[in-house]
């Protein structure tokens, strides 16, 4: 049987000794196994004979490669490289520990195998990206060059150690700064220095301006338009955002799918800034704030869910959230000194929030609520309880009459009206009732384990979390600033909502703020109880990690930036958008049968853009109607009538109207398309009907025909 | 530190209970509130997709409000013991139930979601578990009782004898429960309908009736993997009543189970600890038997299982008992076996034979730094060593095959098919994981070898420093054992086909915790290695493929019909006729050979039972006409030319040899399809060696698949059934049907062609 004898001092140090003299002559023979398979990459693999007599069906199954002689080569490599290594040093292993030399080395070839190995997984995984392969050679390279130049790299290294140790703490402060803003403008270069061209080609040739159209553009230039929102159009994310972005708009020039792209980008921007400042602030740690930003960065912006680039999807943007830092960051410094004016601050944000978006605001409404809540229980014994009490009475009001006084603002008296409240919550409706939910287990089920975990962990998570630092500072164990995380918690469990409803594979990264923020906030607690020299190298090594993650990003890399990772060649991609997106002749054709400032009644894709270029309001409640699709294209996209209830709504509106002119796209009212497109889109269909049987053809532009009513 | 500890362990309890809690919700909420929406008669058809009801608000809302619930009340019941240190065990006790609990059902529910739609045994343990939880939370104190006296129980020292032999029959019974197949005829007409003996028939079946019917491997008719186990199976299967596909596979199934209990001995002894060696053994067979890559079920690829390398258990029990006795004579058997099984099936007698001469290099090595370079005797014995597997490889080749081992034909033929692999025929790149984003499987393929390097490195050192008996140095064996059975996976890397050679590893696993166990105290020892067992146990029975496997520990009485563990095709389609079921309909007849409009095929659905299914296979498989007519123009003993599916049943059934050299010629398919075969015929050579043997001897009969006649053909048939044109094209050209039976036809040789 096997017998193992007592392990002594010195046997440790002989396993110690051992374990690091075989990792290198395996890392050194994986080293050259790459050399080799690198090399023989140029010369050509014989076609052997036998394939001259295969026959053709069986030609597909012949694959002739060198995997046999790689590994081979691998395994007598490594077995040599060991032997000779071993016994040199056969009799002072159960001596002498391994000079730091060698493990310098050691961990050199290690790194660079890591980064080489790195870039071949991307290379072989998606062989259309050209960054792995300059990445896979220029890592071979230096690791070469590295173990060759190791002791020359080494004086380096320490000489500016030295450097730096020997500066003053004003010169360190100046580079620390200098290094922060260079790290904010190269993340602000990577996600903002984009070709317009670029974005809006790709919105297009992907979407058909679908989620923009819907999220954003349709509602603004209704409003542009003197549209009331929810009364006269429908407006399904927000009231306050449209016109935000309609007045911006306005003094840039003029709504376009550009200028709004912009204005988004922008309040994303600032977010960001706001996002990173508040986390420097709250953690007091710059590498932990800027590891931070990065994971939100990845998570947030290049994640499956909004492929192939998150401009496409406005409804996910950080804008949909906007003022949630600002909150934290007023309730972070009401923890820190406490006053009225932070948590007044806080509630105004909040009731701007609600009216700005209705979801996400009551969910940060909340949360500040419960800050309220827990520092009226905290204090409980105190003797300004009922004070307290009112103060969060009044803060509350404050939030809600701030929402009501906005809205009012923009809808009047309407908002007195039953009529405004059903179509406010018509959509919330559908969604509660099933409308776009999927199932949690969905990715499961097409084996996406780690996208349905993450799923899982974030909220388990979010209640530990809150679980946790509520009780240690109840029970006097923790900083009442804590309490800041427990908040964050409750709105990370709220905002989790958009991710339980609809748990669409990765969705849960659109509002993975508050879990980067409690994820930095454990790291930033665990980090102190680290020794001296690990704490900075962990640091150090989550930074790289995330910088390596965002750029390595398949999403990141076809990103449209300055960057240009994958090298992809947009031109034809800008051209088809240029060509396809021109309706100058069907503007023509609205403005030649209906007045300015008249309700243009339009049936069309991109019925949006042909309104603005026609410079007309839209007549129909729900706008966009049309599910855009290539005008060229002999497809339909559908409409945006889901119910009955909004069919006989639409139609309503046709019938008491009774508009002279009627403008729709050819394909839909000329039946030209297959048959199975009119069975399949019913609601097409029934549209179609109604204006056969009301109105009959009077002029032809482009894609659009004028109908008259008979 | 106590308020920390205690404080995280009762808020890990108060959130774990809270996530079985909110199990408990959504059983109960499915059944009795399933979800629904009213807007199910609002939404227009084309949008109705996009409405998905459900329950998952509430049940996310109502986690997180219990789990804060929880949280409030305990605190307020143990908030002033939170410091006290009496609290901890308890505590910890019930933390790690938790844990344990929340472990298994998370388990369960995730294999629910996976296992669909076959998900109905997982929820039945998911809802066992589930009561079991919350029993054990209501009988808690009652169960932490039981559980302490069982662990005295087994720790006490007086009943540590009984507890080992106990555990040592149990093993074996473990062993036998997991592999014994229980309805063989069942599992032999599931190959039949399944995949109609393809793997079975040119792996095992073609050789052994090669072997059976007087004829040599290799030389008379092909036998692609190797030359001596026909031989072998061919002698048991005798035993057991004649050659049939039940018998074959009632051997196979033996074999395997007898491998793997002598690898039980065997490992019992070398790692000393009953536990230990159970534990990896039940890893090794979860991963050699039940990986996804044997799906549906191991013996569907005979080449697959211990069957192939089944001499490996001989070759390291010699070692073992070379290195515990070191008499000589174990080390010249460790020798012979290695030709043995180089003679038996080639390559993993190439892999075993590199083994032995490194364990010969290994002996050498000691013995010239021990005395010196110029002793004759060393090198008397490296070089017998080096000689000791050909020769004995070359007896047996010889005793079998006779003087067909001096013909050069004869070792072309051995290589035919080796040349072809080497050469990149059937080959797969490593990088097919990656590029197939299957990342595990991509990563596990490349731990392997890198893990048998080290072990090498590593292990010898130990030995050399006499940290580590000598009797390690099989686990260095095992590490050169296992490199040369990675190139099974280095040629041919399809997804989990590394784990077919898993074993090596699975045992030098068991080497390496051995290792780390003597660091640990005895009472230590024991508990992690019952640990490592039952972890082991439980991957090999929550595994879809053991589930789904007909033994006797199947849940169900017809495992291959029954819905509830057979498991479909990946994409839900039925295995059932699979290589065929997708056959384009424009290389289909109107009509099939009995003039039906339709292919006959038979899917999982149609089969009540087991019996049904076996009763189907006795019916499709009944071939007695077209016996009949082989054996009405043919004598016994005579090598009959026959191109038709289940060749091999048709001519056992007839009592004649193969004629063909590549047999099984035909890729059998069902009888009843409106279409062609394929060939195993893949060259020109191939064709031309087939030909020409018809040409040469000029059979006055040949027997061929009625619908084989079909002429003529659209030139795009050419392109796809090329081989199978060419040959069939060649006998309509010199032979004329003359009469015929229900599938088959003979064809009588023209005059003057």
């Amino acid at each position: 049987m096997l017998i193992i004898k007592e392990i002594d001092q010195a046997d440790r140090l002989l396993l110690r000794n051992i374990c690091w003299l075989t990792w290198l002559a395996i890392a050194e023979s994986l080293q050259l196994t790459i050399l080799v398979i690198v090399v023989s990459q140029f010369i050509l693999i014989k076609t052997p004979t036998f394939i001259q007599h295969l026959f053709p069906a069986n030609l597909n199954d012949v694959r002739p490669e060198r995997g046999i002689l790689f590994y081979q080569i691998f395994v007598a490599v490594a077995l040599l490289i060991a032997a000779v290594l071993i016994g040199i040093r056969y009799q002072r292993l159960r001596i002498d520990q391994i000079s730091p030399s060698l493990k310098s080395f050691v961990l050199v070839v290690t790194s660079g195998l890591v980064s080489q190995l790195f870039a071949a997984f991307k290379w072989i995984t998606s062989p259309a990206l050209a960054w792995p392969k300059i990445l896979f050679y220029f890592a071979l390279v230096a690791t070469i060059g590295c173990q060759i130049f190791l002791p020359e790299l080494k004086a380096a290294l320490s000489k500016a150690v030295q450097l730096w140790k020997a500066s003053s703490f004003v010169q360190k402060q100046v580079i620390k700064l200098g290094m922060e803003i260079v790290f904010l403008l190269g993340l602000g270069f990577a996600l903002f220095g984009l070709d317009m061209n670029k974005v809006l080609a790709r919105d297009f040739a992907v979407d058909q301006f679908y989620h923009f159209d819907g999220f954003i553009m349709s509602s603004t230039w209704a409003w542009l338009q003197g549209c009331v929102p929810n009364v006269d159009v429908i407006s399904q994310y927000s009231l306050l955002l449209p016109v935000i972005i309609g007045s911006i708009a306005k003094w840039m020039g003029g709504l376009s799918y550009l200028h709004v792209d912009e204005i988004l980008m922008a309040m994303t921007g600032i977010y960001l800034l706001l996002a990173y400042t508040f986390m420097r602030s709250w953690l007091k740690n710059r590498l932990i704030a800027v590891f931070g930003i990065l994971l939100f960065v990845k998570w947030n912006f290049f994640h499956w869910g909004v492929t192939p680039i998150i401009w496409m999807l406005p409804g996910v943007i950080p804008v949909r959230y906007i003022f949630d830092v600002a909150v934290l960051w007023l309730i972070f410094k009401d923890l820190k000194t406490p006053a009225l004016l932070y948590r007044g601050s806080a509630a105004l944000l909040c009731g701007l929030a609600m009216a700005y978006m209705v979801d996400t605001g009551l969910y940060l409404t909340a949360a500040f609520g419960a800050y309220v809540g827990l520092n009226i229980f905290l204090y409980w014994s105190s003797k300004d309880r009922l004070r307290r009490l009112i103060e969060a009475a009044v803060l509350l009001i404050l939030a809600i009459g701030i929402w009501w006084i906005v809205w009012y603002s923009l809808v009047g008296p309407w908002i007195f009206i039953k009529t405004f409240w059903s179509n406010v919550t018509e959509h919330i409706a559908l969604f509660l009732n099933g409308w776009g939910a999927l199932p949690i287990y969905d990715g499961l089920k097409e084996r996406n384990f780690f996208a349905f975990v993450m799923g899982l962990v974030i909220p388990i998570v979010y209640v530990a979390t809150a679980m946790v630092t509520a009780s240690m500072v109840f029970l006097k164990k923790a900083h009442q600033k804590w309490l800041l995380t427990t908040v964050m918690a409750l709105y990370g469990l709220l905002i989790y909502h958009y991710f339980i409803i609809r748990s669409a594979v990765s969705s849960y990264y659109v509002v993975c703020l508050p879990f980067v923020f409690i994820l930095c906030f454990w790291i930033n607690e665990f980090i102190p109880t680290l020794k001296g020299k690990l704490r900075l190298r962990i640091q150090v090594a989550l930074v790289g990690w995330a910088v390596v993650a965002l750029f390595s990003n398949q999403l990141f890399v076809y990103y449209p930036n300055i960057f240009n990772l994958a090298g992809y060649d947009w031109k034809p991609e800008i051209q088809f958008y240029r060509q396809e997106f021109q309706f100058q002749k069907d503007a023509a054709l609205i403005q030649k049968f209906s007045k300015p400032g008249e309700a243009a009644p339009l049936i069309s894709s991109f019925e949006t853009q042909i309104l603005i270029d026609a410079n007309r309001k839209p007549f129909f409640y729900y706008f966009p109607l049309i599910t855009s699709r290539f005008m060229s294209a002999q497809l339909i996209g559908g409409t945006y009538v889901h119910t009955r209830a909004r069919m006989i709504k639409t139609l309503n509106q046709l019938e008491t109207a009774k508009p002279a002119y009627v403008f729709v796209e050819k394909r839909l009212f000329n039946h030209t398309l297959p048959e199975r497109f009119y069975q399949y889109f019913q609601t097409v269909s029934l549209l179609m009907d109604y204006l056969h049987n009301q109105y009959t053809s009077y002029e032809e532009g482009q894609y659009l025909v004028a109908l008259k009513r008979r | 530190m106590t308020f920390t500890i205690n404080f995280c362990l009762l808020s890990w309890i108060v959130l774990a209970t809270a996530m079985e809690l909110l199990m408990v919700v959504v059983v109960i909420g499915q059944q009795l509130f399933p979800p629904a929406s009213h807007l199910t008669s609002q939404i227009f058809p084309e949008f109705i997709d996009t409405l998905k009801p459900e329950n998952e608000t509430f049940y996310y809302r109502f986690f997180i409000l219990s789990a804060f619930a929880m949280q409030l009340g305990a605190l307020a019941i143990l908030h002033r013991r939170l410091e006290e240190k009496s609290l901890t065990p308890s505590l910890k006790f019930r933390a790690t139930a938790e844990a344990l609990w929340l472990f298994f059902l998370v388990s369960v529910a995730f294999k629910i979601i996976v296992y669909q739609p076959r998900y109905q045994l997982a929820l039945h343990g998911f809802v066992f578990l589930l009561i079991g939880c919350f029993l054990h939370k209501i009988f808690f104190h009652r169960c932490q009782i039981v559980l302490r006296e069982a662990r005295n129980f087994i720790e006490r020292e007086a009943n540590a004898s009984a507890l080992r032999t106990l555990l040592t029959v149990g093993s074996f019974l473990w062993i036998a429960a997991i592999i014994i197949i229980v309805n063989p005829q069942a599992v032999v007409a599931r190959f039949f309908i399944g995949e109609q003996f393809h793997h079975n028939d040119s792996f095992i079946m073609g050789p052994v009736w090669v072997v059976a019917s007087g004829l040599i491997p290799n030389w008379d008719v092909i036998s692609q993997y190797g030359f001596g186990f026909p031989y072998i199976i061919e002698r048991l299967v005798q035993w057991r009543g004649g050659v049939s596909y039940e018998s074959v596979l009632s051997v196979m199934v033996t074999m395997t189970m007898l491998y793997y209990i002598g690898w039980f001995w065997l490992l019992r002894r070398w790692l000393n600890s009953i536990a230990l060696a159970l534990a990896v053994l039940t890893l090794g067979i979860k991963w050699q038997m039940f990986h996804p890559g044997v799906y549906p079920f191991v013996f569907t690829y005979g080449s697959t299982t211990p069957v192939r390398f089944i001499m490996d258990i001989f070759f390291f029990a010699c070692l073992y008992r070379h290195l515990v006795t070191g008499k000589q004579y174990w080390f010249w058997v460790i020798g012979i076996i290695a030709g043995i099984q180089a003679w038996y099936l080639t390559s993993e007698g190439v892999y075993l034979t590199l083994a032995w001469w490194f364990y010969a290099g290994w002996l050498f090595i000691e013995s010239v730094l021990a005395n010196g370079w110029f002793q004759l005797k060393p090198w008397r014995y490296l070089v017998l060593a080096f000689m000791m597997p050909f020769v004995s490889a070359f007896i047996l080749f010889f005793v079998s095959a006779k003087q067909a081992v001096f013909q050069p034909m004869f070792w072309a033929n051995m290589q035919e098919f080796s040349r072809y692999f080497f050469s990149g025929f059937g080959v797969m790149p490593m990088t097919t994981n990656l590029t197939d984003r299957e990342f595990g499987a991509a990563l596990m393929g490349f731990l392997f070898p890198m893990v048998y390097v080290a072990t090498i490195i590593v292990a010898s050192i130990l030995i050399y420093q006499k940290i580590v008996s000598r009797v390690a140095l099989m686990a260095v064996i095992l590490a050169v054992y296992g490199l040369g059975f990675y190139y099974y996976y280095v040629t041919r890397s399809t997804l989990t086909s590394y784990l077919v050679g898993s074993l090596p590893f699975a045992w030098i696993i068991g080497f390496w915790l051995k290792c780390l166990g003597q660091q640990w105290s005895k009472q230590w020892r024991r508990r992690i290695y019952l640990i490592l067992l039952t972890g082991a146990c439980y991957a090999l029975l929550t595994t879809h493929l053991f589930i789904a496997y007909p033994n006797i520990l199947n849940w169900s009485h017809n495992p291959c019909t029954d819905p509830l563990v057979a498991m479909p095709l990946k994409n839900g389609q039925p295995y059932f006729n699979h290589l065929f079921r997708d056959t384009p309909q424009g290389f289909k007849f109107n009509i099939n050979v009995l003039g039906q409009a339709n292919d006959g095929l038979q899917s999982e659905k149609d089969f009540s039972s087991d019996e049904a299914l076996i009763e189907f296979y006795h019916q499709a498989s009944d071939f007695h006409e077209d016996v009949a007519l082989i054996q009405k123009y043919s004598s016994p003993g005579q090598r009959v030319p026959l191109v038709s599916s289940f060749e091999i049943r048709i001519l056992m059934d007839a009592h004649r040899r193969p004629y063909f050299y590549y047999f099984p010629l035909i890729i059998s398919r069902p009888m009843t399809m409106r279409s062609l075969a394929k060939t195993s015929i893949y060259t020109i050579d191939q064709l031309k060696k087939t030909t020409d043997t018809l040409e040469q001897d000029r059979p006055p009969y040949v027997f061929m698949e009625k619908i084989f006649m079909v002429r003529p053909l659209p030139d795009y048939f050419y392109q796809e059934y090329t081989s199978f044109l060419l040959l069939t094209d060649y006998i309509l050209k010199h032979y004329e049907p003359m009469e015929g039976a229900q599938y088959l036809v003979v064809l009588k040789r023209k005059e003057n062609v």
